[in-house]
Protein backbone atom coordinates (compact mmCIF):
# COMPACT_ATOMS: atom_id res chain seq x y z
CA UNK A 1 0.00 0.00 0.00
CA UNK A 2 1.15 3.17 -0.74
CA UNK A 3 2.63 5.50 2.08
CA UNK A 4 0.53 8.99 1.84
CA UNK A 5 3.52 11.14 2.35
CA UNK A 6 4.51 9.14 -1.34
CA UNK A 7 1.22 11.06 -2.76
CA UNK A 8 1.47 14.30 -4.33
CA UNK A 9 0.33 17.19 -2.09
CA UNK A 10 -2.25 17.49 -4.37
CA UNK A 11 -3.74 14.29 -4.47
CA UNK A 12 -3.27 14.02 0.06
CA UNK A 13 -5.96 17.06 -0.62
CA UNK A 14 -8.16 15.43 -3.30
CA UNK A 15 -8.52 12.20 -1.59
CA UNK A 16 -9.20 13.99 1.82
CA UNK A 17 -12.22 16.19 -0.23
CA UNK A 18 -12.97 12.56 -2.16
CA UNK A 19 -13.45 11.00 1.52
CA UNK A 20 -11.24 8.68 0.27
CA UNK A 21 -8.56 9.86 2.98
CA UNK A 22 -8.39 9.96 6.54
CA UNK A 23 -7.02 13.44 7.44
CA UNK A 24 -6.49 12.09 11.07
CA UNK A 25 -4.56 8.75 9.87
CA UNK A 26 -2.71 10.90 7.29
CA UNK A 27 -1.58 13.23 10.36
CA UNK A 28 -0.16 10.31 12.12
CA UNK A 29 1.25 8.86 9.18
CA UNK A 30 3.29 12.00 8.57
CA UNK A 31 4.47 12.06 11.50
CA UNK A 32 5.25 8.48 11.76
CA UNK A 33 7.14 8.98 8.51
CA UNK A 34 8.88 12.14 9.69
CA UNK A 35 9.84 10.20 12.85
CA UNK A 36 11.09 7.04 10.96
CA UNK A 37 13.50 9.29 7.88
CA UNK A 38 14.34 12.58 10.21
CA UNK A 39 17.22 11.17 12.00
CA UNK A 40 20.13 10.83 9.60
CA UNK A 41 18.74 13.97 7.54
CA UNK A 42 17.76 16.90 10.94
CA UNK A 43 15.17 18.20 8.15
CA UNK A 44 12.21 18.51 11.24
CA UNK A 45 13.22 20.00 14.29
CA UNK A 46 10.17 20.21 16.17
CA UNK A 47 6.88 18.51 16.19
CA UNK A 48 3.97 18.39 18.78
CA UNK A 49 1.15 15.92 17.53
CA UNK A 50 -1.64 17.03 19.99
CA UNK A 51 -1.36 20.92 18.36
CA UNK A 52 -1.49 19.31 14.98
CA UNK A 53 -4.69 17.70 16.12
CA UNK A 54 -6.42 20.05 17.27
CA UNK A 55 -5.39 22.33 14.21
CA UNK A 56 -6.97 19.67 12.44
CA UNK A 57 -9.98 19.01 14.68
CA UNK A 58 -10.80 23.06 13.70
CA UNK A 59 -9.54 23.05 10.74
CA UNK A 60 -12.07 24.82 8.36
CA UNK A 61 -13.26 23.69 4.68
CA UNK A 62 -10.74 24.73 1.98
CA UNK A 63 -8.06 23.98 -0.56
CA UNK A 64 -5.94 22.29 1.85
CA UNK A 65 -8.36 20.58 4.61
CA UNK A 66 -6.32 18.14 6.80
CA UNK A 67 -3.61 18.09 4.49
CA UNK A 68 0.00 18.53 6.44
CA UNK A 69 2.63 21.37 5.97
CA UNK A 70 5.94 21.96 7.84
CA UNK A 71 7.20 25.51 8.42
CA UNK A 72 10.60 27.29 8.49
CA UNK A 73 11.71 27.91 11.75
CA UNK A 74 10.85 31.64 10.38
CA UNK A 75 7.33 31.98 11.21
CA UNK A 76 5.49 32.24 14.69
CA UNK A 77 2.77 29.60 15.18
CA UNK A 78 0.42 30.22 18.31
CA UNK A 79 2.10 27.62 20.54
CA UNK A 80 5.67 28.39 19.25
CA UNK A 81 7.64 31.69 18.54
CA UNK A 82 9.78 31.57 15.68
CA UNK A 83 13.40 30.31 16.69
CA UNK A 84 15.23 31.54 13.42
CA UNK A 85 17.67 28.94 13.26
CA UNK A 86 18.92 29.59 17.41
CA UNK A 87 18.17 27.83 20.42
CA UNK A 88 16.14 30.71 21.15
CA UNK A 89 12.64 31.66 21.26
CA UNK A 90 13.27 35.03 19.23
CA UNK A 91 9.33 36.01 18.71
CA UNK A 92 6.60 35.79 20.48
CA UNK A 93 4.11 32.74 19.84
CA UNK A 94 1.42 34.24 17.61
CA UNK A 95 -0.46 33.55 14.88
CA UNK A 96 1.74 34.73 12.35
CA UNK A 97 0.49 35.73 9.12
CA UNK A 98 1.88 32.36 6.91
CA UNK A 99 0.33 30.65 9.95
CA UNK A 100 -3.36 32.33 9.41
CA UNK A 101 -3.31 31.68 5.63
CA UNK A 102 -2.46 27.79 5.96
CA UNK A 103 -5.16 27.98 8.68
CA UNK A 104 -7.58 29.44 7.11
CA UNK A 105 -7.41 26.68 3.28
CA UNK A 106 -7.59 24.06 6.33
CA UNK A 107 -3.72 23.02 6.30
CA UNK A 108 -2.61 21.26 9.84
CA UNK A 109 0.84 22.19 10.65
CA UNK A 110 2.80 19.22 11.25
CA UNK A 111 6.10 20.35 11.95
CA UNK A 112 8.72 23.56 12.14
CA UNK A 113 11.93 22.89 10.03
CA UNK A 114 15.93 22.94 10.38
CA UNK A 115 16.89 26.09 8.54
CA UNK A 116 20.79 27.76 8.16
CA UNK A 117 21.67 29.80 11.54
CA UNK A 118 19.31 32.79 11.71
CA UNK A 119 19.16 32.59 7.92
CA UNK A 120 22.75 33.99 7.30
CA UNK A 121 23.82 31.47 5.10
CA UNK A 122 23.65 29.21 2.32
CA UNK A 123 24.44 25.81 3.31
CA UNK A 124 22.04 24.86 5.76
CA UNK A 125 25.54 23.43 7.63
CA UNK A 126 25.46 25.83 10.57
CA UNK A 127 22.21 25.07 12.69
CA UNK A 128 22.08 23.93 16.75
CA UNK A 129 20.36 21.41 15.62
CA UNK A 130 22.84 19.86 13.54
CA UNK A 131 23.72 20.36 9.54
CA UNK A 132 20.51 19.30 7.74
CA UNK A 133 21.22 16.72 5.02
CA UNK A 134 20.94 16.19 1.24
CA UNK A 135 18.60 13.39 1.06
CA UNK A 136 20.05 12.37 -2.13
CA UNK A 137 23.04 12.38 0.15
CA UNK A 138 23.23 12.66 3.41
CA UNK A 139 27.49 13.74 2.66
CA UNK A 140 26.42 16.70 1.47
CA UNK A 141 24.49 20.56 2.15
CA UNK A 142 21.04 20.67 1.52
CA UNK A 143 21.94 24.12 0.84
CA UNK A 144 19.81 27.11 2.75
CA UNK A 145 18.60 28.70 4.35
CA UNK A 146 15.67 26.69 4.32
CA UNK A 147 17.37 23.36 4.56
CA UNK A 148 15.60 21.74 6.25
CA UNK A 149 11.85 22.04 4.56
CA UNK A 150 14.19 21.00 0.96
CA UNK A 151 15.02 18.44 2.52
CA UNK A 152 11.71 17.37 4.19
CA UNK A 153 9.92 18.10 0.80
CA UNK A 154 12.41 15.90 -1.27
CA UNK A 155 12.73 13.05 1.66
CA UNK A 156 9.32 12.77 1.18
CA UNK A 157 8.43 13.46 4.58
CA UNK A 158 6.30 15.93 3.93
CA UNK A 159 3.86 17.16 0.72
CA UNK A 160 4.66 20.88 0.91
CA UNK A 161 6.92 23.21 3.11
CA UNK A 162 6.79 27.30 3.50
CA UNK A 163 10.54 28.81 3.49
CA UNK A 164 11.77 32.08 3.37
CA UNK A 165 14.41 33.27 1.09
CA UNK A 166 16.11 36.85 1.63
CA UNK A 167 18.78 35.97 -0.39
CA UNK A 168 18.15 32.49 -2.56
CA UNK A 169 17.36 30.61 0.86
CA UNK A 170 13.99 28.49 -1.09
CA UNK A 171 15.23 28.67 -4.16
CA UNK A 172 18.84 27.72 -3.40
CA UNK A 173 18.22 24.70 -1.48
CA UNK A 174 15.53 23.75 -3.89
CA UNK A 175 18.04 23.39 -6.95
CA UNK A 176 20.33 21.14 -4.61
CA UNK A 177 17.44 19.45 -2.94
CA UNK A 178 15.69 18.27 -6.14
CA UNK A 179 12.50 19.70 -5.41
CA UNK A 180 11.06 23.29 -6.52
CA UNK A 181 11.23 26.27 -3.92
CA UNK A 182 9.51 29.30 -5.22
CA UNK A 183 9.80 32.84 -4.03
CA UNK A 184 7.21 34.86 -3.50
CA UNK A 185 6.90 38.72 -4.55
CA UNK A 186 8.54 40.99 -1.84
CA UNK A 187 5.10 41.99 0.20
CA UNK A 188 3.18 39.67 -1.34
CA UNK A 189 1.99 37.99 2.02
CA UNK A 190 1.40 39.26 5.53
CA UNK A 191 4.64 39.77 7.03
CA UNK A 192 3.73 39.90 10.66
CA UNK A 193 5.02 36.78 12.90
CA UNK A 194 7.73 36.12 10.37
CA UNK A 195 11.29 37.53 10.92
CA UNK A 196 11.22 38.68 7.21
CA UNK A 197 9.62 41.80 8.33
CA UNK A 198 13.25 42.37 9.12
CA UNK A 199 14.60 42.99 5.93
CA UNK A 200 13.46 44.31 2.85
CA UNK A 201 15.01 41.57 0.51
CA UNK A 202 12.71 38.69 2.55
CA UNK A 203 9.62 36.83 0.84
CA UNK A 204 8.28 33.74 2.12
CA UNK A 205 8.35 30.92 -0.12
CA UNK A 206 6.64 27.46 -0.99
CA UNK A 207 8.68 24.29 -1.52
CA UNK A 208 7.08 21.50 -3.06
CA UNK A 209 7.88 18.17 -5.19
CA UNK A 210 6.30 19.55 -8.67
CA UNK A 211 5.08 22.69 -10.22
CA UNK A 212 1.64 21.56 -9.39
CA UNK A 213 2.34 20.81 -5.59
CA UNK A 214 3.89 24.35 -5.42
CA UNK A 215 1.01 25.89 -7.01
CA UNK A 216 -1.63 24.47 -4.70
CA UNK A 217 0.36 25.58 -1.59
CA UNK A 218 1.03 29.01 -3.08
CA UNK A 219 -2.90 29.13 -3.84
CA UNK A 220 -3.59 28.71 -0.28
CA UNK A 221 -0.80 31.06 1.10
CA UNK A 222 -1.61 34.10 -1.49
CA UNK A 223 -5.25 33.71 -1.01
CA UNK A 224 -5.84 33.26 -4.50
CA UNK A 225 -6.21 31.16 -7.31
CA UNK A 226 -3.45 30.91 -9.64
CA UNK A 227 -4.99 29.39 -12.79
CA UNK A 228 -2.58 27.59 -15.10
CA UNK A 229 -2.10 28.44 -18.49
CA UNK A 230 -0.18 27.37 -21.70
CA UNK A 231 3.39 28.65 -21.45
CA UNK A 232 4.23 27.49 -25.05
CA UNK A 233 4.71 31.29 -25.91
CA UNK A 234 6.56 32.36 -23.20
CA UNK A 235 10.16 34.15 -24.12
CA UNK A 236 12.95 33.39 -22.06
CA UNK A 237 15.94 36.25 -21.85
CA UNK A 238 19.30 34.73 -21.41
CA UNK A 239 21.21 37.15 -18.99
CA UNK A 240 24.84 35.03 -19.89
CA UNK A 241 26.68 37.78 -17.35
CA UNK A 242 27.24 36.71 -14.96
CA UNK A 243 24.65 34.41 -14.42
CA UNK A 244 26.09 31.54 -16.85
CA UNK A 245 29.71 31.79 -15.75
CA UNK A 246 31.92 30.59 -13.84
CA UNK A 247 29.34 27.19 -13.91
CA UNK A 248 30.09 23.39 -13.38
CA UNK A 249 29.75 22.39 -16.69
CA UNK A 250 27.24 19.38 -16.02
CA UNK A 251 24.96 22.28 -14.59
CA UNK A 252 25.30 24.72 -17.28
CA UNK A 253 24.53 21.62 -20.00
CA UNK A 254 21.36 20.72 -17.87
CA UNK A 255 19.93 23.85 -17.82
CA UNK A 256 20.41 24.94 -21.24
CA UNK A 257 19.37 21.42 -22.43
CA UNK A 258 15.82 21.82 -20.37
CA UNK A 259 15.05 25.13 -21.61
CA UNK A 260 15.49 23.96 -25.07
CA UNK A 261 13.52 20.81 -24.62
CA UNK A 262 10.40 23.13 -23.25
CA UNK A 263 10.77 24.98 -26.41
CA UNK A 264 10.98 28.47 -25.43
CA UNK A 265 11.53 31.37 -27.35
CA UNK A 266 15.11 32.28 -25.57
CA UNK A 267 17.06 35.17 -26.59
CA UNK A 268 19.93 37.09 -25.35
CA UNK A 269 19.69 40.30 -22.90
CA UNK A 270 22.08 42.22 -20.91
CA UNK A 271 21.43 43.55 -17.39
CA UNK A 272 23.38 46.32 -16.57
CA UNK A 273 24.47 46.48 -12.90
CA UNK A 274 24.51 42.74 -12.30
CA UNK A 275 27.39 42.09 -11.59
CA UNK A 276 27.27 44.95 -8.61
CA UNK A 277 23.97 43.09 -7.53
CA UNK A 278 26.22 40.71 -5.22
CA UNK A 279 28.04 42.76 -3.45
CA UNK A 280 25.19 45.40 -3.23
CA UNK A 281 22.92 42.90 -2.20
CA UNK A 282 25.65 41.59 0.48
CA UNK A 283 25.59 45.08 1.99
CA UNK A 284 22.03 45.94 2.64
CA UNK A 285 20.92 42.20 3.48
CA UNK A 286 23.94 41.63 6.47
CA UNK A 287 22.99 45.02 7.36
CA UNK A 288 19.59 44.16 7.87
CA UNK A 289 19.77 40.75 9.12
CA UNK A 290 22.48 41.68 11.38
CA UNK A 291 20.37 44.61 12.77
CA UNK A 292 17.71 42.13 13.88
CA UNK A 293 19.92 39.74 15.77
CA UNK A 294 19.69 40.30 19.59
CA UNK A 295 23.03 41.07 21.15
CA UNK A 296 22.16 38.13 23.99
CA UNK A 297 21.88 35.34 20.97
CA UNK A 298 25.55 36.53 19.37
CA UNK A 299 28.02 34.69 21.22
CA UNK A 300 26.25 31.53 21.24
CA UNK A 301 26.15 31.90 17.46
CA UNK A 302 28.56 29.06 15.00
CA UNK A 303 31.97 31.24 14.29
CA UNK A 304 31.63 31.57 10.42
CA UNK A 305 27.78 33.82 11.20
CA UNK A 306 29.53 35.78 13.93
CA UNK A 307 32.32 36.68 10.73
CA UNK A 308 29.49 37.38 8.88
CA UNK A 309 27.94 39.76 11.24
CA UNK A 310 31.09 41.26 12.23
CA UNK A 311 31.72 41.96 8.32
CA UNK A 312 28.37 43.78 8.18
CA UNK A 313 29.31 45.67 11.28
CA UNK A 314 32.34 46.91 9.44
CA UNK A 315 30.44 48.24 6.04
CA UNK A 316 31.03 51.58 5.74
CA UNK A 317 27.93 54.12 5.98
CA UNK A 318 29.13 55.20 2.33
CA UNK A 319 28.72 52.02 0.55
CA UNK A 320 25.14 51.14 1.90
CA UNK A 321 24.28 54.15 0.13
CA UNK A 322 26.50 53.11 -2.94
CA UNK A 323 24.46 49.76 -2.68
CA UNK A 324 21.10 50.98 -2.62
CA UNK A 325 21.71 52.98 -5.50
CA UNK A 326 22.87 50.04 -7.54
CA UNK A 327 19.63 48.17 -5.83
CA UNK A 328 17.11 51.36 -7.55
CA UNK A 329 19.42 50.75 -11.28
CA UNK A 330 18.99 46.89 -10.88
CA UNK A 331 15.33 47.52 -10.65
CA UNK A 332 15.23 49.78 -13.65
CA UNK A 333 17.44 46.95 -15.19
CA UNK A 334 14.95 44.19 -14.57
CA UNK A 335 12.15 46.39 -15.41
CA UNK A 336 13.84 46.97 -19.17
CA UNK A 337 14.19 43.83 -19.53
CA UNK A 338 10.84 42.19 -18.61
CA UNK A 339 9.60 44.72 -21.62
CA UNK A 340 11.56 42.62 -23.84
CA UNK A 341 10.86 39.11 -22.64
CA UNK A 342 8.77 37.07 -19.83
CA UNK A 343 10.91 35.59 -17.90
CA UNK A 344 14.57 35.24 -16.89
CA UNK A 345 16.99 32.11 -16.68
CA UNK A 346 19.69 30.68 -15.52
CA UNK A 347 20.95 28.08 -13.06
CA UNK A 348 20.25 28.08 -9.32
CA UNK A 349 23.21 27.23 -8.13
CA UNK A 350 26.96 26.77 -9.85
CA UNK A 351 27.50 23.49 -9.12
CA UNK A 352 25.83 20.58 -7.35
CA UNK A 353 25.92 20.38 -3.60
CA UNK A 354 29.30 20.33 -1.88
CA UNK A 355 30.04 17.88 1.13
CA UNK A 356 29.21 19.60 4.29
CA UNK A 357 32.92 17.98 5.68
CA UNK A 358 34.30 20.65 3.06
CA UNK A 359 31.95 22.96 1.39
CA UNK A 360 33.69 23.86 -1.44
CA UNK A 361 31.94 24.40 -4.79
CA UNK A 362 34.19 23.13 -8.08
CA UNK A 363 34.26 25.93 -10.26
CA UNK A 364 36.35 26.90 -12.89
CA UNK A 365 37.48 29.57 -11.76
CA UNK A 366 39.18 27.40 -8.97
CA UNK A 367 37.42 26.29 -5.44
CA UNK A 368 34.57 28.77 -3.76
CA UNK A 369 33.34 28.47 -0.50
CA UNK A 370 29.54 28.72 -1.51
CA UNK A 371 27.70 31.61 -0.37
CA UNK A 372 29.31 34.28 -2.94
CA UNK A 373 28.34 31.95 -5.96
CA UNK A 374 25.01 31.13 -4.57
CA UNK A 375 24.36 35.18 -3.78
CA UNK A 376 25.40 35.36 -7.25
CA UNK A 377 22.93 33.13 -8.62
CA UNK A 378 20.28 34.79 -6.64
CA UNK A 379 20.18 38.17 -5.18
CA UNK A 380 18.71 39.72 -7.94
CA UNK A 381 15.29 38.44 -7.26
CA UNK A 382 15.41 39.69 -3.39
CA UNK A 383 16.83 42.74 -4.39
CA UNK A 384 14.53 43.39 -7.21
CA UNK A 385 11.53 42.31 -4.74
CA UNK A 386 10.46 40.00 -8.29
CA UNK A 387 9.57 36.73 -7.60
CA UNK A 388 11.97 33.39 -8.30
CA UNK A 389 11.67 29.57 -8.84
CA UNK A 390 14.16 27.12 -9.05
CA UNK A 391 12.93 24.27 -10.92
CA UNK A 392 14.43 20.44 -10.63
CA UNK A 393 15.81 19.82 -14.39
CA UNK A 394 18.31 16.39 -14.00
CA UNK A 395 21.01 15.27 -12.41
CA UNK A 396 24.49 15.44 -12.04
CA UNK A 397 27.57 13.10 -12.35
CA UNK A 398 27.89 13.11 -8.87
CA UNK A 399 23.97 12.27 -8.33
CA UNK A 400 23.04 15.20 -6.94
CA UNK A 401 20.14 17.50 -8.36
CA UNK A 402 20.60 20.29 -10.80
CA UNK A 403 18.16 23.29 -10.57
CA UNK A 404 17.18 25.86 -13.50
CA UNK A 405 15.96 28.86 -12.10
CA UNK A 406 13.08 31.54 -13.68
CA UNK A 407 12.50 34.99 -12.55
CA UNK A 408 9.54 36.79 -13.59
CA UNK A 409 7.84 40.47 -13.00
CA UNK A 410 6.36 41.85 -10.20
CA UNK A 411 3.28 39.32 -9.05
CA UNK A 412 3.62 36.97 -12.21
CA UNK A 413 4.07 33.60 -9.55
CA UNK A 414 1.72 31.81 -11.73
CA UNK A 415 3.61 32.32 -14.76
CA UNK A 416 6.95 30.76 -12.71
CA UNK A 417 4.49 27.86 -12.29
CA UNK A 418 3.33 27.76 -15.88
CA UNK A 419 7.12 27.44 -17.66
CA UNK A 420 8.26 25.33 -14.87
CA UNK A 421 4.65 22.94 -15.62
CA UNK A 422 6.13 23.31 -19.31
CA UNK A 423 9.54 22.20 -17.99
CA UNK A 424 8.56 19.16 -16.34
CA UNK A 425 6.35 17.98 -19.20
CA UNK A 426 9.24 17.85 -21.75
CA UNK A 427 11.49 15.92 -19.30
CA UNK A 428 8.46 13.13 -18.84
CA UNK A 429 8.46 14.87 -15.49
CA UNK A 430 11.26 12.17 -14.46
CA UNK A 431 12.95 14.88 -12.64
CA UNK A 432 10.57 15.60 -10.25
CA UNK A 433 9.42 12.14 -10.03
CA UNK A 434 12.44 10.61 -8.83
CA UNK A 435 12.58 9.96 -4.91
CA UNK A 436 15.65 9.42 -3.02
CA UNK A 437 16.61 6.06 -1.27
CA UNK A 438 15.34 6.76 2.50
CA UNK A 439 19.31 7.43 4.49
CA UNK A 440 19.69 5.22 6.70
CA UNK B 1 48.46 39.11 14.10
CA UNK B 2 48.08 40.22 10.96
CA UNK B 3 47.13 43.56 9.63
CA UNK B 4 43.98 43.15 8.70
CA UNK B 5 43.23 41.38 12.02
CA UNK B 6 44.69 44.51 13.44
CA UNK B 7 43.09 47.15 11.88
CA UNK B 8 39.73 45.12 12.23
CA UNK B 9 39.80 44.97 15.56
CA UNK B 10 40.57 49.01 16.13
CA UNK B 11 37.34 49.34 13.46
CA UNK B 12 35.05 47.06 16.53
CA UNK B 13 36.33 48.42 19.11
CA UNK B 14 35.32 52.12 17.79
CA UNK B 15 31.82 50.55 16.92
CA UNK B 16 31.25 49.59 20.45
CA UNK B 17 30.93 45.89 19.05
CA UNK B 18 32.12 42.92 21.22
CA UNK B 19 34.07 40.37 19.60
CA UNK B 20 36.61 37.49 20.40
CA UNK B 21 40.29 36.62 18.91
CA UNK B 22 38.44 33.56 17.00
CA UNK B 23 35.98 35.80 15.71
CA UNK B 24 39.24 37.86 14.01
CA UNK B 25 40.16 34.87 12.38
CA UNK B 26 36.97 34.05 10.78
CA UNK B 27 36.24 37.46 9.66
CA UNK B 28 39.07 37.99 7.46
CA UNK B 29 38.31 34.65 6.05
CA UNK B 30 35.04 36.33 4.91
CA UNK B 31 36.69 39.94 4.15
CA UNK B 32 38.88 37.45 1.45
CA UNK B 33 35.75 36.22 0.50
CA UNK B 34 33.83 38.97 -0.11
CA UNK B 35 35.74 42.62 0.15
CA UNK B 36 37.37 42.40 -3.60
CA UNK B 37 33.41 42.47 -4.91
CA UNK B 38 32.86 45.39 -2.54
CA UNK B 39 36.16 47.19 -4.18
CA UNK B 40 33.72 46.88 -7.11
CA UNK B 41 31.60 48.29 -5.85
CA UNK B 42 33.41 50.90 -4.37
CA UNK B 43 34.71 51.67 -7.48
CA UNK B 44 31.69 51.51 -10.26
CA UNK B 45 30.36 54.79 -11.74
CA UNK B 46 26.68 54.71 -10.93
CA UNK B 47 25.44 57.70 -12.29
CA UNK B 48 23.08 60.25 -10.95
CA UNK B 49 19.87 59.03 -9.53
CA UNK B 50 17.07 59.76 -7.51
CA UNK B 51 18.37 59.19 -3.87
CA UNK B 52 14.16 57.99 -3.11
CA UNK B 53 14.45 55.02 -5.19
CA UNK B 54 17.45 53.76 -4.14
CA UNK B 55 15.92 53.48 -0.73
CA UNK B 56 12.57 52.23 -1.47
CA UNK B 57 12.30 49.01 -0.39
CA UNK B 58 9.31 47.75 -1.86
CA UNK B 59 10.78 47.13 -4.62
CA UNK B 60 8.40 48.48 -6.91
CA UNK B 61 8.36 48.10 -10.50
CA UNK B 62 10.86 51.21 -12.47
CA UNK B 63 8.10 52.56 -13.96
CA UNK B 64 6.90 53.89 -10.17
CA UNK B 65 10.29 55.22 -9.88
CA UNK B 66 10.47 57.18 -12.67
CA UNK B 67 7.08 58.65 -11.86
Amino acid sequence: MTHPQDLPLREQARLISAGELDPGQLLDATLARIEERNGPLRAVVATFPERSHAMLAAAPPGPLHGVPITLKDMFSLPWRGYHNGTRHELGAPVASGVYRRLRDAGAVVAGVDNQHEIGMGTTGIASPHGAARNPWNPEHCTGGSSSGSAAAVAARMIGGAVGSDSGGSTRLPGGWCGVVGLKVTYGALPYDGYTGANSSFSGPGALGRDAADTRLLLEALLARPLPARDAASLRVGIVRRPYWEDLDAGVETRCSDALAEAGFALSALELPFAELGSPAGAVRLGAELGAAVPPAVVGELEPITRGLLLFGALQPAQRLVRADRVRARLRRAIADAFAKCDLLAWPTNSAPAPRIDAPLLELPSGPALPDAPNIRQAILANITGVPGVSVPVGFHSSGLPIGLQLLAPWGEESRLLDAAERIEVASGERWVKAAPAPAG
Amino acid sequence: MSDFKVQAAGALTLAGVPFNDGDLDVLELVAQVFEPAMRALDDAPLGELPFEAGVDPSGAPAAQARS
